[in-house]
């Protein structure tokens, strides 16, 4: 058949595995169970589509739908019950327009979704055993999506806390693997960028650091300085904003430790933003002034 | 006798880190995962560990159980017997999760020994404990308080079983079969609990013991079960699941490898009436009644920010219950408005729920319709029509009906319309339902009374006429939603009548699923088919109660299975003839079959017309798909059908070529918005609503669809919403193959120079002929021809007048005589034709009549052996005609794909396909106009 306008997509090259680690409720299934569903996309997204290339990805979808959209909150994730085991990875296919010229460009990458209590347990919990087979895990990875919970800044000092432990052991592990750490790349993500709080900050991200995690703020540049590895801020939110003008879509439930804590508003309108820009760098080291 | 044995029962929890008070739920809560075996009456065996680490008994944590429930999970691991007793739970964050507090015991090597029941036993004898996120603390506390003689328990042995047949047969009847061993050992076995009174049934000991019983019979089938459970992280990890409600179900079939697929639960037999009507909240009572005023007295576009409150309430269901009917009297909002916004204030209340107005009466019957209601909730209409500010048609209904009647429909179109172009889906879906309802409401007037023909015409006007206005709102007249109901109607009277009287009334009459107009339908079917055919009605009921009586189909005999299915096909064979006497007529049914014939819906026009008339016009029977499973239809082509010839001759057939017709894309567009909300919202209801939207079941397909003007429009509609680009690339896609259609090399538009010729002018004009013949053949091919078209400039198919050689602008100008200009423009119009064919050159374009194209009409002529007069007579402008439409046609389909291919916004879009139609209106520069479109297309 005459198409002058068939399309072709090619795969962009990268690192395609990372891992996701944050604290409790900071939203890192929720960031996922969102990404993979993709809902509401505007008309101007450059990305086309998001897939899911597993099962377990399938399943973020069904609790997209059957929890999120419901206008419920999704259960933390849980702590395997054997050190050993590993959580689930999730395997997921982005499909981007390409900037120039025709055609999509095609990004698949595999997450692994750590549970919160991890990164309590940085911070000297009472159960460190744990932690060394995530962070042996952690260290094959070629780069790291740290999630923090934009909202919560009272827990700047116990985050700074957190990825100092975090760099040590890294450091270590990346080093008896004879791996060069300034190939390591760092993504930060805030996220719940639709509460005002982070909001207001959302053209100037360093003035949101310097003011909300100064003490993170720190500990991750000494961290880039110290490994020469390229690190890299971002906003996202799982749940948007809905309406003109834009207002979080976003209903709190319960309050705890000063972050914001609740589920989405209005489900029809559900719309996150910022999502694929931290996975494009993680994957490319470029960015992609597109997705922001 | 012997002392009973006695079993040392131990007990494990799932442990919390630091569990914290939560003062808003009076409970602990968690501060985070800990360890799965936590707390610890004794050491855990590995085995047990082990199954705790491969999730065999874990519920997802993302789907609680119904507040305040327990489940249960049971199952027989090695030597050891457990109980997981599992409760909800949150931790401090506000995420759910669950509870679990593990019981287990060794099982004793006594023969019959039942492990598992001796836990349920022992648990129901201690106050069935569970399980609750505490400090540590509290449990030391608890089990020292509890002392050894807690744990405990008396041994079972495997005969009780026997006590719970009338158990095992609940489980046997909801899977109508017997449970199958070979599907046993990867496939569990699915239930759905429902309650009986305040009893759940059914119940563990059912489910335990039909557990026992397959696993006595299947060495395979283990103690493996859960009870009143909500998502199970592994389904296949068990026998038999017994889920706490349906759409837990439903999910675990999908997650499942392999499930058993089976009937829902009996219906309760006890339901519980819907309260209400309820006074609307206080807190919400101003605003809402503040929001209905600002809906009321304005025109333009609704945005969810006016009416937040509104919109939340009828999307999340609470409203149902109101007293809406207080709210209109009770405001004194109302003061503010002015006459006629009082009346728009209480018809979109009448939308809102009209199930308050359309009150029944103590004898069942409704009595209460739109004649008596509107003047009621407005006197002063009924003397003269209101005006309405905006775009409210002012006419288009050439009814004489209550005026009434005309602006409560219309108030209620431009209410939908509001919700449906916000895309507030829920409001949308609710308030279709209530127009449903009225429709019901209004169908049963019709045949519950006998309306002057006045009346019934003004009902008919309501359902089924099309406006002639010209704006947004003719495409919502209720003829869209008719068709809506009457896929509705036909799956109901599909699925509950049928031959045994008895059985079809026992089955709707409680049913409140069905309309009442469904109801009397079927009633007067049943009817119908008795005094019709008492014999073989009675056969059929006998045969067809065998059918309900035997589970099994393969028990009935061959011969008894073939007669009841040939009993439709007999009965044509018969028809017509004399054994057919008698047709006894329901009238009344007359109108209905009038109504759904004008809505095109063939079926239903033709049995109701059977029905009414005893017989079926013959058209309608060409047109009707054939289901002889609900009535024997009578073609009847001697019999002229008034109604139906009618109908014809006034010009309400919709099939035939009119491709624009607002309406028929509508339809689709309100469907698949509809669609669309209803697949990704899953509210009761919503299988049933969807079911009605989109059962095209291909039997009741009877018009031809012109899918691609409702498309564009749909993709138009979705860009401009600013819906995902995953939903809408797929339309663009499949919009760009339509399109590319008309450019196909065999199946599309012939190329210009294809035109036939041939020496001799007789068989070149028969070659002529055939491939005209042929090229509307292909035209009628391609779905986007007709819209595309319809984009280009209109040029007269009849010359006004033959433009004569000798007319030139030279000679015009040299004899003072002023050029027609229509010969202006239609010069302009061929001479891009004749340049582009390959046959004889021209000089540059001079878009005038001149001798230079005059010349060029000749050569043209002499090609297609027309006689060469170098006039513009109407056979030469007839092969010119084709070839003018055929080239704009083709260009505009090149400009359409590229727009469509490369515009980046949908802003960007809408301008562009702005451009395009604006070009239309000078018939001379389309071509160079869209040109600049197709070369720039993304600027």
């Amino acid at each position: 058949m005459f198409n002058r306008f068939g399309r072709t997509t090619q795969e962009i090259q990268g690192s395609n595995e990372f891992r996701l680690i944050g604290a409790r409720t900071s939203g890192k299934t929720t960031y996922l169970a969102a990404l993979v569903s993709w809902p509401n996309a505007p008309e101007n997204s450059p990305i086309e589509a998001v897939d899911p290339l597993d099962d377990e990805t399938g399943k973020l979808i069904r609790y997209a739908q059957d929890i999120l959209e419901a206008g419920n909150q999704m259960a933390g994730s849980l702590l395997p019950p054997d050190p050993n085991e590993m959580p689930p990875s999730y395997s997921l296919s982005i499909r981007l327009q390409n900037r120039f010229g025709r055609g999509d460009k095609r990004l698949n990458i595999t997450c692994k979704d750590y549970p919160g209590e991890l990164f309590t347990q940085l911070r000297g919990g009472n159960r460190p055993e744990i932690l060394e087979p995530y962070l042996d895990d952690c260290a094959v990875a070629p780069g790291l999506l740290l999630m923090i919970d934009g909202t919560n800044h009272q827990e700047d000092r116990n985050y700074a806390q957190a990825l100092t432990i975090l760099q040590n052991e890294l450091s270590l592990r990346l080093t008896a693997q004879d791996r060069p750490l300034n190939r390591y790349r760092i993504a930060i993500a805030f996220s719940k960028a639709e509460q005002a709080t982070v909001w207001l900050y959302r053209n100037d991200i360093n003035q949101f650091l310097g003011k909300k995690f100064p003490q993170t703020q720190r500990t991750i540049t000494r961290w880039s300085r110290q490994w020469r590895c390229p690190i890299k801020y971002f906003f996202c939110s799982a749940f948007g904003m809905k309406g003109n003008p834009p207002k979080p879509n976003f209903r709190e439930t319960q309050g705890g430790n000063g972050a914001k804590v609740g589920v989405i508003d209005r489900p029809r309108f559900w719309r996150p933003f910022g999502l694929v820009s931290p996975i494009y760098w993680l994957h490319t080291g470029k960015e992609d002034r597109r997705l922001h | 006798m012997s002392e009973p044995t006695k079993i040392i029962i131990n007990e494990f929890s799932r442990k919390f880190d630091e569990p914290k008070f939560s003062e808003r739920l009076k409970k602990y809560v968690s501060g985070g995962f800990n360890k799965e075996i936590g707390f610890r009456t004794d050491d855990v065996p590995p085995e047990i560990e082990k199954a705790i680490s491969d999730e065999k008994l874990r519920i997802n944590d993302n789907y609680p159980l119904e507040f305040g429930k327990k489940a249960l999970i049971a199952r027989e691991i090695s030597q050891y017997s457990i109980l997981a007793v599992a409760t909800n739970g949150s931790d401090d964050g506000g995420r759910p999760l669950i509870c679990y507090r593990y019981f287990w015991l060794e099982n004793s090597d006594t023969d019959n020994f039942d492990g598992v029941a001796t836990l349920l036993k022992w648990w129901e004898k201690k106050q069935k404990p569970d399980c609750e996120i505490k400090p540590w603390a509290k449990y030391q506390e608890e089990i020292e308080q509890n002392g050894k003689d807690f744990y405990l328990a008396t041994a079972i042995y495997k005969e009780f079983s026997e006590q719970f047949e009338n158990q095992i047969k609940i489980y046997q009847k909801q899977t109508k079969k017997d449970l199958d061993a070979n599907q046993i050992v990867t496939k569990p076995y699915m239930f759905s609990i429902y309650k009986k009174g305040d009893t759940i049934l059914p119940n563990y000991w059912g489910l335990h013991a039909l557990a026992l019983q397959l696993n006595d019979k299947y060495e395979n089938a283990d103690i493996a079960w859960s009870w009143n459970t909500s998502v199970m992280d592994k389904p296949s990890n068990f026998t038999l699941i017994c889920c706490a409600d349906e759409s837990n179900l439903d999910i675990q079939k999908k997650w499942c490898k392999s499930y058993i697929d089976i009937d829902g639960p009996d219906p309760d037999p006890d339901p519980i009436p819907v309260p209400g009507p309820f006074p609307v909240p206080l807190s919400l009572y101003k605003k809402l009644s503040k929001e209905l005023i600002k809906i009321a007295q304005r025109n333009k576009k609704l945005q969810y920010d006016d009416s937040p409150n509104l919109y939340h309430s009828l999307e999340t269901g609470d409203s149902t219950t109101w007293d809406y009917e207080k709210l209109i009297d009770g405001t004194s909002y109302l003061n503010r408005l002015n006459e006629n916004e009082q009346i728009y204030f209480k018809l979109i209340i009448l939308l809102l729920n009209p199930n308050n107005v359309f009150k029944q009466t103590t004898d069942g019957r409704i009595n209460v319709n739109m004649e008596d209601l509107i003047p009621r909730m407005m006197p002063q209409l009924t003397s003269s029509q209101p005006k309405f500010r905006g775009r409210i048609p002012k006419q288009g209904f050439s009814f004489s009906a209550p005026d009434t009647a005309k602006v409560a429909v219309t108030t209620m179109q431009r209410f939908l319309y509001f919700c449906d172009n916000y895309l507030s889906h829920e409001s949308y879906q609710r308030l279709t339902r209530n127009v449903y309802n009225i429709i019901n409401q209004l169908l049963l007037e019709i045949i519950s009374s006998t309306p002057s023909q006045e009346y019934y015409q003004g009902i008919k006007t309501i359902l089924v006429n099309d406006s002639n206005e010209n704006n947004d709102l003719s495409a919502y007249h209720f003829k869209i939603y008719l068709r809506g109901y009457e896929n509705k109607l036909i799956p109901w009277l599909k699925k509950y009548y049928n031959y045994n009287a008895s059985q079809s009334i026992k089955s709707i009459e409680d049913n409140n699923n069905i309309d009442d107009f469904c109801k009397q339908v079927i009633k007067d079917l049943i009817n119908y088919q008795q005094k019709r055919n008492p014999k073989q009605f009675s056969e059929s009921a006998k045969l067809e109660r065998n059918f309900e009586n035997n589970n099994e189909v393969d028990e009935l005999t061959g011969e008894a299975t073939n007669k009841y299915n040939n009993f439709g096909s007999e009965n044509i064979n018969t028809t017509g003839t004399t054994k057919m006497q008698q047709f006894p007529k329901f009238s009344k049914y007359e109108n209905i079959a009038k109504i759904f014939y004008a809505a095109k819906s063939y079926n239903l026009a033709a049995l109701f017309s059977q029905l009414s008339l005893g017989h079926v016009h013959q058209e309608i029977y060409n047109k009707c798909s054939y289901f002889y499973e609900i009535i024997e239809l009578t073609p009847d082509p001697e019999k002229k059908n008034s109604w139906a010839e009618e109908t014809l001759n006034n010009g309400n057939d919709y099939s035939s070529g009119n491709t624009d017709n607002p309406n028929s894309y509508m339809k689709i567009i309100t469907n698949f918005f509809v669609g669309l909300l209803l697949l990704g919202i899953g509210v009761g209801g919503g299988f049933a609503l969807n079911r009605f939207f989109f059962s095209s079941s291909p039997t009741f397909t009877v018009e031809e669809s012109q899918p691609f003007p409702q498309k564009f429009r749909y993709y138009r509609k979705l860009s401009q919403a600013g819906i995902s680009q995953r939903n809408t690339a797929q339309i663009k896609d499949s919009l760009i193959e339509d399109i590319s259609q008309i450019n196909e090399k065999n199946t599309g538009i012939p190329k210009l120079q294809d035109f036939p010729t041939d020496k001799k002018a007789q068989t070149a004009k028969e070659l002529q002929q055939s491939f005209i013949e042929e090229r509307k053949d292909k035209l009628e091919k391609i779905d986007a021809y007709p819209y595309i078209f319809s984009l280009t400039p209109q040029i007269e198919q009849k010359l006004s007048e033959e433009i004569l050689a000798e007319m030139t602008v030279d000679k015009a100008s040299a004899e003072n005589i002023k050029v027609n200009e229509n010969v202006k423009q239609i010069s302009a119009t061929i001479e891009p034709i004749l340049q582009s064919l390959p046959f004889y050159k021209i000089k540059p374009s001079t878009n005038t009549w001149d001798q230079q194209t005059s010349d060029a009409i000749k050569k043209f002529q002499l090609n297609y052996k027309l006689p060469a007069t170098g006039n513009l007579d109407q056979e030469t402008w007839d092969i010119l005609y084709i070839m003018i439409k055929d080239k704009q046609v083709k260009e505009t389909a090149i400009v359409l794909q590229s727009i469509l291919a490369f515009s980046q916004t949908s802003d960007q879009f809408e301008e562009k396909i702005t451009e395009l139609e604006n070009c239309k209106k000078d018939p001379v520069t389309y071509l160079q106009c869209i040109d600049k479109l197709k070369t720039n297309p993304a600027n």
